[in-house]
C-alpha cells in the first residue's frame, strides 16, 4: 500500500468525523433581514436540535418560529421586527452554558427563550445572574426557589401531581408503584408523589430508578408483578426518552395493561400518537392538551399544521404551547418596555402580564414569575389523541417552593 | 424473593442473554477476525432497525423479508465502507477507531437528517403471552431466542465448515502464508467485515419491535455490546455466548434484588476484575490450532 493513499484515507476519515460533528456544534442564524439593531429587537432561543431529548424540544422550536413569525407578519413589536438567533445545546448542561453566553457576548441577545432539562436551566442560571440577561424557560418542571433572572412559563407540581394522585386513588387504585429515570426530575417528582400518596391514605408498593439508557424493562416488570400481585395498581411512571417508550411497549406486550394502569407526566402527545396501542388507556397530566377546545388553541394548532404538516400538529404538546406562550409574554412585556429596553423593565413588565393562550388564558404571578394555570388529567384514545378526563375549576397560583 | 419472581427474572435474563448475543456477534466476528474495533457498530443497529421499520411497518413485508433485507442492505454497506475506508488501516488500531467513530457519526446524524426526530413503532410479529404458572414470556423474545441460536449456528458453521470460513480463520492467523497459498486475502476481509455489519444490520431488525426506532437507538447498546465482547473474549463464539448469559443473568437477578442501576454498577465492576485477571477474556480459545 502506498503511503499517499492512507494519508488521503485519514483524512477523508477526519473530514467525515468533522461534518459529523459539524452536523451537531453549530447554530444557524435566523431571519435573513440583517436590519441594523435599531430596526431589529435581538433575542436567542436555545433548544437541544440534536441530542437525547430532541425529540420532545423539537416542537418547542417550531413552536418559537410559529410565534416569532406570527408576531412580525403582525408589525412586529412596536414597528420593530423581532431577529433571533438559535443555538442548539444538544441535551447537554456545559454546552448550554457555553452556548448561551456566546448569545449574549456575540450577538447581543436582549433575552433568551428555550431550554428543556433541569439540569441544564440550573447550569445556565449563574450565567444569567453574571450578564443579567432574562431567560424565559418554557418547560414544566420539578419546582424551585425561583431565580431573578428566569420567568418560567410551564406549569410546577403543585399545578400538576396534586391534582393526579387524588384523581388517580379515586378513580384507578390507592396503590401505587413509581417507577422513574434516576435524574433530578424524576427523583424529586417521585419524592413529592410518595409523601403525597401516604398523607391521602393510598400505599406505595414499590419504588424503581433506573439508569436513563435502560431499554430493557423485564426484571422491573417482573418485580411489578410480584409484588402487587392480583390486586389493581397505578404505574406513576416518569421514565423519559427512549427508556419511557421501551417500558410501555414492554409493558403492554407483557399483557399487564389489564391489571395495572401507567400514569405519568412524560405522557403527551409525541408519544402517544408514536406508540400506538401501548399508550392506549394510559393517563397524563399537565396544563394544556391538543384538544383543549379554545379559539386559540383551533388557531394555534392550524397555524402549526400549515407550518409544519398536519402530522406533525397531532404530536403538539404542552411544553410546545408553552414556548409559544413564552415567546408572546416576553413580546408583550417587550412592547411595554418601548424605548427603554433594560433587563430589570423587561423583567418587571412580566409581573401580572396576561395572554390568551391556547390552553385558555394564562397570568404570570408577580412573586414568583411562574404562571397561574389549569392542572388537567387526560385520558390516552384509541387514535392516540389525549381527551380531558378531569380539570381544575379555576387557575391555580404557582407554588414552585412548595 | 419468592421463588416465582427468581425464575421469572431467570427466564427474562436468559431470554435478554440472547438478545445480547445477537447483538454482540457482528461486533465479536470483526474484531476476533480482523482486529478492528468497530465503533460503528451499533449505530448499524439503528440502521437495521429503520430498515424494519420501513420494510415490515411501511411496506408490510414479511418480517424475514425485512430480516432479509436488513442483512443484505447492511452487508452492501459493510463492503463499500471497507474497500472505501476500512481497508487502508488495517493493524493501525487508533487510526480505524477513529474511522469507524467518524462513520457511526455520519450514520447517526444521516439518519437524523433523513428520517427526523420522531419515535417510530415496530409492531410485535407475534403477539401472544405464554404463561407457566406465574412465569410469563412474550412469543416475540421466543423468536428472538430462535433467531439468534440461528444466527449463531449458520455463523458456526460458516466459520468453521465452509471454504470461506477457512479462508477467514488462515488469514487471521498468518496473513503471509495464507497469502503465498494464492488466496486473495483483501477479498477475504471484505467478506469478513461485511458479514460482521450484515450481522449488526440483522440484530438492529430483530430487535426493532422490542425498542424504539429512533436516530439515538445505538447508544443503549453501546455498553452492554463492547462490555460483553470484552468479557467473552473474541476468539471464540462459545465465549461471547457464556458472557451474554452471565451478563444478563446477573443484571436480572441483581436488580431483581435491589434496583438495575445497582445491577449495572455490581455488572461493570465484575467485568473490570474479569479484565484485569484475564485480559483476554474469561474464554480465550484453547481451539486454536
Amino acid at each position: 500500500m502506498k503511503k499517499s493513499s492512507k494519508f488521503t484515507a485519514l483524512l477523508l476519515s477526519l473530514a467525515l468525523l468533522i461534518t459529523g460533528v459539524g452536523a451537531c456544534g453549530k447554530g444557524t442564524s435566523g431571519d435573513a433581514t440583517k436590519a441594523s439593531s435599531g430596526d431589529t429587537i435581538k433575542i436567542g432561543l436555545v433548544f437541544s436540535l440534536t441530542g437525547g431529548t430532541a425529540i420532545s424540544e423539537q416542537c418547542m422550536y417550531n413552536s418559537a418560529l410559529l410565534a416569532i413569525n406570527e408576531i412580525n407578519a403582525a408589525g412586529g413589536i412596536g414597528g420593530k421586527k423581532i431577529e433571533y438567533v438559535v443555538k442548539d445545546y444538544a441535551t447537554d448542561a456545559d454546552t448550554a452554558v457555553k452556548v448561551v453566553k456566546d448569545l449574549i457576548l456575540q450577538d447581543n441577545v436582549k433575552a433568551i427563550v428555550g431550554l428543556y432539562t433541569s439540569s441544564s436551566r440550573i447550569a445556565v442560571e449563574p450565567v444569567l445572574e453574571e450578564y443579567k440577561i432574562p431567560l424565559v424557560y418554557p418547560t414544566f418542571y420539578e419546582g424551585e426557589k425561583p431565580n431573578p433572572y428566569v420567568v418560567y412559563t410551564g406549569c410546577v407540581p403543585n399545578q400538576q401531581g396534586d391534582y393526579f394522585v387524588p384523581y388517580l386513588m379515586d378513580n384507578v387504585s390507592k396503590n401505587f408503584y413509581l417507577i422513574g429515570t434516576d435524574t433530578t426530575y424524576a427523583s424529586i417528582i417521585n419524592d413529592q408523589a410518595k409523601t403525597l400518596i401516604t398523607s391521602l391514605g393510598g400505599n406505595v408498593i414499590g419504588e424503581e430508578l433506573v439508569s436513563s439508557d435502560t431499554t430493557e424493562f423485564s426484571d422491573v416488570i417482573a418485580k411489578i408483578k410480584d409484588q402487587c400481585g392480583d390486586q389493581g395498581c397505578v404505574i406513576y411512571c416518569n421514565l423519559n426518552g427512549d427508556s419511557g417508550t421501551s417500558f410501555y411497549t414492554q409493558f403492554s406486550a407483557a399483557g399487564l395493561s389489564d391489571n395495572y394502569t401507567i400514569a405519568s407526566f412524560i405522557m403527551d402527545e409525541s408519544f402517544s400518537t408514536a406508540l400506538g396501542k401501548a399508550a392506549v388507556g394510559t393517563y397524563a397530566c399537565v396544563n394544556y392538551f391538543n384538544t383543549i377546545d379554545t379559539d386559540a388553541n383551533t388557531k394555534y394548532l392550524k397555524a402549526y399544521s400549515d407550518a409544519y404538516g398536519a402530522d406533525s400538529a397531532k404530536a403538539v404538546t404542552a411544553v410546545g404551547e408553552s414556548t409559544y406562550d413564552a415567546v408572546y409574554l416576553l413580546s408583550k412585556s417587550l412592547e411595554k418596555c418601548g424605548a427603554d429596553i433594560t433587563t430589570d423593565n423587561i423583567l418587571k413588565n412580566f409581573d401580572d402580564l396576561t395572554f390568551d393562550a391556547p390552553q385558555g388564558t394564562i397570568q404570570v404571578d408577580p412573586d414568583t414569575h411562574h404562571i397561574y394555570c389549569t392542572a388537567r388529567v387526560g385520558l390516552v384514545q384509541d387514535d392516540g389523541t389525549i381527551k380531558i378526563v378531569y380539570q381544575s375549576d379555576k387557575p391555580i397560583k404557582p407554588e414552585p417552593t412548595k | 424473593m419468592s421463588l416465582s419472581m427468581l425464575s421469572q427474572l431467570l427466564v427474562s435474563g436468559l431470554s435478554g442473554s440472547f438478545v445480547l448475543l445477537l447483538t454482540s456477534l457482528g461486533l465479536v466476528i470483526i474484531l476476533g477476525y480482523m482486529k478492528v474495533v468497530n465503533l460503528a457498530h451499533t449505530e448499524m443497529l439503528m440502521a437495521g432497525a429503520y430498515i424494519c421499520y420501513y420494510a415490515f411497518q411501511v411496506a408490510k413485508l414479511p418480517f424475514v423479508a425485512a430480516l432479509a433485507i436488513a442483512f443484505a442492505a447492511s452487508f452492501l454497506f459493510g463492503v463499500v465502507i471497507e474497500r472505501l475506508i476500512i481497508c487502508h488501516f488495517y493493524g493501525k488500531m487508533s487510526e480505524t477507531l477513529l474511522a469507524t467513530y467518524a462513520i457511526s457519526m455520519l450514520l447517526k446524524q444521516g439518519a437524523l437528517l433523513l428520517f427526523g426526530k420522531n419515535y417510530k413503532k415496530v409492531d410485535y410479529p407475534t403477539s401472544e403471552v405464554f404463561t407457566f404458572g406465574s412465569v410469563y414470556i412474550e412469543s416475540y423474545k421466543v423468536v428472538l431466542v430462535g433467531i439468534s441460536i440461528l444466527v449463531l449456528a449458520f455463523t458456526f458453521f460458516f466459520i468453521h465448515k465452509t471454504k470461506i470460513g477457512r479462508k477467514i480463520r488462515s488469514t487471521t492467523q498468518n496473513r503471509s502464508m495464507t497469502e503465498c497459498l494464492g488466496i486473495d486475502t483483501k477479498r477475504v476481509d471484505t467478506i469478513t467485515f461485511s458479514y460482521g455489519m450484515g450481522l449488526a444490520g440483522l440484530a438492529g431488525a430483530a430487535i426493532a419491535p422490542i425498542s424504539t426506532v429512533t436516530y439515538s437507538l445505538g447508544e443503549s447498546w453501546l455498553t452492554n455490546t463492547f462490555m460483553n465482547v470484552v468479557m467473552g473474549g473474541v476468539s471464540s463464539l462459545f465465549g461471547t455466548f457464556a458472557s451474554s448469559v452471565i451478563i444478563q443473568e446477573s443484571i436480572s437477578v441483581i436488580s431483581g434484588l435491589s434496583n438495575s442501576v445497582t445491577a449495572q454498577i455490581i455488572v461493570l465492576l465484575v467485568v473490570i476484575v474479569i479484565v484485569r485477571l484475564k485480559p483476554e477474556g474469561l474464554f480465550t480459545s484453547k481451539e486454536r490450532r
